[in-house]
């Protein structure tokens, strides 16, 4: 009998996927980024994502690799959770490049790439907010390489982390995944334990 | 005896080109006006020559580039390379996250389904003009 009930305790609990096994790497509730979105609209980042989980990554458009293959791999992520019905899910992306990333550029970022979702949210804001807000996060970047054009214009790339994030519905850094080559089945494991 | 040494180079000569350079998965990501994307492609060096691309060229740009994706102090980056060689008989792919050609401020528009010419340049099979597609 009192075999049975542990084994019944030990599925239960196997099966709950309990998201208490997920550590909290940094609690981003207490902090508030004023930020603006695509469409020029305010943003509070994280308070407006409140009961939300999140995907999170961090981008800058003129990077022609790894942030596109990033936001490439969060659309599939988006796919799959669609086709599951799982809905209650936020999309933020934000810039790392806000002195070239405005809210239009970013909306053309958003617009070539088909994203339509009222859930996905592509951020920008002065640069002193954005880097603090990569700082609690511990996201770094850099400006490397440069390279003059034919105009005599110069162009700066840069060097950052390779990130996407999963943030609970209590504005909770929960977990980080390379962006560039996640396991999307491992990240929307992760996601669901979250979303419980 | 002329006949034998005509045919002994020529049979030299064949030695040298036993196949051919062979460019494959053609494809660039989306982007718009003023924006920056990234070419990618295979080369198949099946020749017994080394070959080397050192630059591409196309009228959707004034501005591409060979680069490499390098990662630093666990984070990543890319920078411009000046050539990249193809020894005979092997493949480099140009992959996300890898070699690939950064296409600077093009400009039109090229959503899905739409395509581009680009020239690669290479010092032995000289240009080899290629059509990518767009695609994410």
């Amino acid at each position: 009998m009192i075999k049975k009930f542990f084994i019944i305790i030990f599925i239960t609990l196997v099966l709950s996927g309990c998201s208490k096994d997920i550590p909290v790497i940094k609690d981003l509730s207490k902090i508030n980024y004023k930020l603006i979105d695509q469409d020029s609209t305010e943003f509070n980042f994280p308070q407006d994502l409140k009961g939300k989980t999140v995907v999170l990554s961090y981008i800058y458009t003129h990077c022609p690799d790894i942030c596109p293959l990033t936001t490439h791999n969060i659309m599939l992520i988006n796919k799959q959770l669609e086709k599951e019905n799982i809905n209650n899910v936020a999309y933020v992306e934000i810039s790392f490049d806000p002195e070239r990333d405005s809210p239009s550029v970013l909306k053309k970022y958003a617009e070539v790439r088909a994203i339509k979702s009222k859930d996905w949210h592509f951020l920008t804001g002065d640069k002193k907010t954005i880097y603090d807000l990569l700082k609690a996060v511990n996201f770094k970047a850099m400006p490397g390489d440069t390279t003059i054009t034919p105009s005599g214009d110069t162009l700066y790339y840069f060097i950052h982390t390779d990130r996407i994030s999963l943030l609970d519905k209590q504005n909770r850094l929960r977990k980080n995944f390379k962006g560039s080559n996640v396991d999307k089945k491992v990240l929307i494991n992760f996601l669901k334990q979250l979303d419980k | 005896m002329k006949k034998t040494l005509l045919l002994f180079f020529a049979f030299l000569i064949s030695c040298n080109n036993i196949g051919k350079l062979k460019i494959s998965h053609t494809w660039f990501r989306p982007v718009l006006k003023g924006m920056n994307t990234a070419l990618y492609f295979t080369v198949e060096n099946n020749t017994n020559q080394t070959d080397t691309l050192y630059s591409v060229k196309s009228s959707i740009s004034d501005m591409v580039q060979i680069h490499e994706t390098f990662v630093k102090d666990g984070m990543k980056g890319m920078r411009p390379i000046k050539f990249i060689v193809v020894k005979p008989h092997s493949k480099v792919e140009f992959k996300p996250g890898g070699f690939h050609v950064m296409v600077m401020n093009v400009k039109g528009d090229y959503k899905k389904s739409s395509s581009a010419k680009f020239d690669l340049y290479f010092k032995r099979n000289g240009k080899v003009k290629i059509t990518a597609n767009v695609k994410e």
